[in-house]
């Protein structure tokens, strides 16, 4: 048996190093427990699992038929450490009954991502990162924080934004679409080498949650940084934020004005202020222009109308551009999404099966990017 | 909109009815109906006569509650619990809702209440305007919400006289609304194209300091 002479990082047989780590994120990313894929490629699954945590090196046999599972080629598992999206370090919003497999899938997907912008980041130069840092936890900080942020970014505070996602990214925060098929979690958003917000982005998504979520996620990258999120004071206070920073409070008691509450005047604050009608019902509560009373009716009839699921007067979605645009202006170059498979180490399929974009239908791969056996 | 009837300035006429009074009284009784219409659910089996109750017992309150704090504004003493009878200054008043120019019969029956009342606005009124009653007609959309409401001049027949719309509230107080803002797409530039446009830049300095590599 052949076994390292040393603990640490195991070497090939050709002498390339084997990073189990990257092993651990193509499974996690792919949906698969060792055993599964283990059987996949014929071996036991505490094989996998030793490989993973770099006890043992790997066949070259078996690395090869990795590649050919997975579309992961070789020089995948010889670079360097992932930096991986930790969930400690994630702001995670997701139903309770999320399964770990399922979050491991979605952070091994952002993970991924993270690789290909580091990698995009030496060829593009994405716009700097301009998030202000601003720790706040009563609702009065809070509300001052989402001002402040839109002040940073000299966005009017008494307008609404109808293009929220590129407020964020304007600003150096990239946004990507889940590509796993998942309703079970809304969005997670990380600050860090890559501050990516990373959204659901399912068939039910309307634009005015899209808004809201966005807000969010900046909420903790504003407030919460180097935080453990996921806690009911969290995300209430990212709620509150994305509320402030989609309608901030003097604008939105002028535009309320001192009529009563009603529907007519709900649905025109949505269409001005693109924001579901739930996230102006809320925020006349959070500003005292309704009583509790009033709110949960509210809720109750929207329940009643579907709107909780679907509403009327959506506005058109706006798609995540950022990430598109810089592999467009990477495909636009000789061979450019192929130099950049290869740099990735990812073959073509395995690269367009995590990074979703409009290049896509532009670009023909290149026969070289295709793995072929010796 | 009634075009046909003739149209009159009440407060020329009825010197209670100052157009400030009236305005204020067609606000409570037009924010009372929308509050009440608003907490309605047809859906849940709400039909025109359980909103119509709410809307009516909430309008006895409401004026009950407004002639506390204005002097102007009586609720009159009436031997029926849900019967209303009100009285800006000396002229007393009724509600209805619907067309100016088709006061329902019930509506024309004079109670007790009203009568007393009539007697003192007698003092103030003009001689031929001793057998006229004043209604305030309420007309609304569908919803159940006011769109017009009118002082009703109408005679011992029923037929109305003559009709003032009561206008809404001005408001000079405008809100500023602000103008969205529409935000242009995250701009990217090519890592070799920003370092061959600096170094153009550089050699660009270089010749205007005249210094070379």
């Amino acid at each position: 048996m052949n076994r390292p002479a040393t603990i640490g990082t195991p070497a090939l047989p050709s002498n390339k190093p084997f990073l189990g780590d990257r092993l651990q994120l193509v499974r996690e990313f792919k949906g698969l427990t060792q055993r599964e894929l283990g059987n996949l490629l014929s071996v036991p699954a505490a094989r996998i699992s030793e490989y993973e945590k770099s006890k043992r090196p790997p066949t070259e046999a078996f690395i090869e038929r990795l590649a050919l599972t997975t579309g992961f080629l070789p020089e995948f598992f010889a670079k360097k450490s992932v930096d991986p999206f930790l969930e400690s370090e994630c702001s995670f919003r997701h139903r309770r009954d999320t399964t770990q497999k399922l979050k491991d899938q979605v952070r091994a997907h952002a993970s991924l991502l993270g690789l290909v912008i580091e990698q995009l980041r030496e060829i593009v130069d994405f716009p700097t990162f301009l998030v202000p840092h601003i720790p706040a936890s009563t609702t009065d900080e809070i509300e001052v924080a989402a001002e402040e942020t839109r002040r940073n970014w000299a966005l009017d505070i008494n307008a609404p934004i109808l293009q929220v996602g590129r407020a964020l990214e304007r600003s150096g925060v990239v946004i990507v679409a889940n590509s796993v098929d998942t309703f079970k979690i809304d969005a997670f958003s990380r600050f860090g080498q890559a501050s990516l917000v990373f959204m659901n982005r399912g068939a039910g998504t309307s634009s005015s949650r899209w808004h809201f979520d966005l807000s969010h996620e900046l909420g903790h990258l504003v407030m919460h940084r180097h935080i453990w999120t996921g806690s009911v004071e969290t995300e209430k206070a990212a709620d509150r934020y994305a509320s402030a920073f989609l309608m901030p409070r003097g604008a939105f008691l002028r535009e309320y004005g001192n009529r009563p509450f009603s529907w007519e005047k709900v649905f025109e604050l949505k269409r001005r202020w693109r924001v579901s009608i739930a996230a102006v019902v809320r925020r006349s509560r959070d500003l005292g222009l309704i009583d509790d009373a009033t709110y949960r009716r509210s809720y109750q009839y929207m329940s009643y109308k579907g709107w909780t699921r679907s509403e009327p007067y959506e506005f058109q979605f706006q798609e995540p551009e950022l990430l598109d645009h810089a592999l467009q202006a990477v495909s636009r170059e000789p061979n450019g999404i192929g130099k950049l498979c290869a740099k990735l180490g990812i073959s073509f399929d395995a690269f367009q099966s995590f990074v979703p974009g409009t290049f896509i239908s532009t670009y023909l791969p290149e026969q070289s990017l295709f793995l072929v056996k010796p | 909109m009634v075009p046909m009837l003739m149209s009159f300035s009440p407060w020329e006429h009825y010197p209670s009815l100052e157009e400030d009074r009236l305005i204020e009284l067609a606000e409570t009784l037009r924010h009372t109906r929308d509050r009440a219409v608003e907490v309605s659910f047809p859906e849940d089996g709400d039909g025109n006569w359980s909103i119509g109750c709410r809307i009516y017992e909430r309008t006895i309150f409401a004026l009950r509650r407004a002639s506390q704090a204005t002097p102007w504004l009586r609720v009159l003493q009436e031997t029926q619990h849900l019967r209303l009878t009100f009285a800006i200054g000396s002229e007393p008043l009724k509600l209805y809702k619907g067309d100016p120019d088709d006061v329902p019969g019930r509506s024309l029956v004079r109670s007790f209440a009203e009568l007393r009342q009539m007697r003192l606005a007698f003092q103030e009124r003009e001689a031929n305007a001793e057998n006229l009653s004043l209604r305030i007609a309420v007309e609304s959309d569908d919803s159940g919400r006011a769109t017009q409401i009118s002082l009703v001049e109408v005679d011992e027949f029923g037929e109305t006289q003559r009709v003032y719309e009561i206008p809404r509230r001005a408001t000079n107080v405008v809100p500023m609304v602000a103008p969205p803002i529409d935000l242009a797409p995250p701009t990217l530039k090519l890592v070799k194209k920003r370092k061959k446009e600096e170094g153009l830049e550089q050699a660009g300095d270089n010749r205007d300091t005249g210094t070379s590599k």
